[in-house]
């Protein structure tokens, strides 16, 4: 009988470790905290001027549990001169013509998560293509003096990310067609 | 007595064991396709009305219409490519960023060592892409063990678009018959001969 409690509690501990290493490290955003915030999404080469309401909560579920479930923090943003020098070279006009963002945000404060293309087939890194994440308080989204206490670049596996870029341009570009449609 | 207790204790871990084999079961059911599993229905493919496009006359310049599409007449020309595409295994879903499908005049490199076929089935239909043979081909490319292809398949209910990879052994035989098809490599071989 003992041997077989031992058994019986080595076999919990291996399935609670299991399951640690399934859950893999905590993620970078809080799933609660984003769901209590408002989604907006832009696409506009890293310009935001436009940002449109989400209310779709099919959408917005879909777009957090990407999010909390698969990014992955590779480093903090170097400061390396002023913020558009370097972000500019993820998103690139010639190269990364399309940068959808989406934003959870209330009264200037929240998160941001910046999408850069999912890269050609012979990327190196196609496995794991990167994107950035902010968070901001000011309402100026981390473009502020000091922009490594505020952005950190991270990763997603390739599906997840390719998943999360095509749910954004899909979003963004069936808005502007209806703003399209709506001026016509 | 102590058998009995063995017994009880053995029955509890099986039941432990099914317990977290169904939960594991349950969780990865969740989830629609994933990366690494395959999506293309092998009697879908050859059920269809099938047909290759490799236009080796190296114009970049063609129109659409005028590509060279050659039917399929040969079951057993069927019977090789359906298996290899049945084993194509999800990489990515094709993204609105990705230039190498579509009109093949907006990627130079896309024509001519970039064969495709379709498969024209009942109330669905396949699209598939080998894009840059050259360099999926190439000995010193980095992913040359994965080469990638692109594999869209389309029905009433929508369309799934996925960059898929096959081996490098299984993708070298698909873009040999796929090649081998088309009357242009005859005309290929029989200069290469001469």
């Amino acid at each position: 009988m003992k041997r077989a409690i031992v058994v019986l509690c080595l076999t919990l501990f291996l399935m609670m470790s299991f399951s640690a290493c399934q859950a893999g490290e905590e993620p970078l955003l809080d799933e609660d905290e984003l769901r209590e915030l408002e989604v907006r999404v832009a696409n506009d080469n890293c310009r935001w001027t436009e940002r449109w309401l989400i209310e779709d909560q099919e959408l917005i579920d879909e777009m957090i549990s990407l999010i909390v479930d698969h990014v992955q923090v590779l480093r903090p943003y170097a400061s390396l001169g002023f913020i558009f020098g370097n972000i500019n070279v993820l998103l690139d006009e010639d190269r990364r013509p399309y940068a959808p963002a989406v934003f959870f945000q209330e009264k200037g404060a929240g998160y941001g998560v910046v999408m850069m293309s999912p890269g050609a087939l012979d990327d190196v890194h196609r496995d794991d293509p990167t994107l950035a994440v902010v968070r901001y308080s000011d309402g100026r989204e981390g473009f502020t003096e000091r922009p490594e206490e505020n952005w950190v670049i991270c990763t997603m596996p390739a599906f997840y990310h390719a998943q999360l870029y095509q749910l954004l341009q899909t979003v963004t570009s069936d808005t502007l067609i209806e703003g399209v449609r709506g001026i016509l | 007595m102590k058998a009995v207790k063995r017994k009880k204790a053995m029955g509890m871990m099986a039941v432990l064991a099914a317990l977290t084999i169904c939960l594991s079961a349950c969780g990865s059911s969740i989830e629609d396709l994933g990366p690494g599993d395959r999506f293309v229905d092998l009697d879908e493919l050859l059920d269809s009305e099938a047909t290759i496009c490799n236009d080796m006359s190296g114009s970049k310049h063609i129109s659409g219409s005028e590509w060279r599409m050659h039917e399929v007449t040969e079951q057993e020309t069927l019977e090789v490519i359906a298996p290899i595409l049945e084993k194509a295994e999800i990489f990515r879903p094709i993204t609105t960023a990705d230039t190498y499908v579509g009109d093949p005049e907006f990627n130079e490199e896309f024509s001519p060592y970039a064969p495709w076929m379709v498969f024209q089935g009942t109330d669905y239909e396949y699209i598939v892409w080998l894009l840059d043979v050259r360099e999926q081909l190439s000995n010193d490319y980095i992913y040359r063990d994965e080469p990638a292809l692109a594999i869209v398949r389309r029905t009433e209910d929508g369309e799934q678009a996925y960059y898929c990879f096959l081996t490098a052994y299984d993708y070298s035989v698909l873009y040999t018959v796929m090649n081998r098809y088309v009357s242009d490599f005859d005309a290929h071989v029989t200069y290469m001969v001469d």
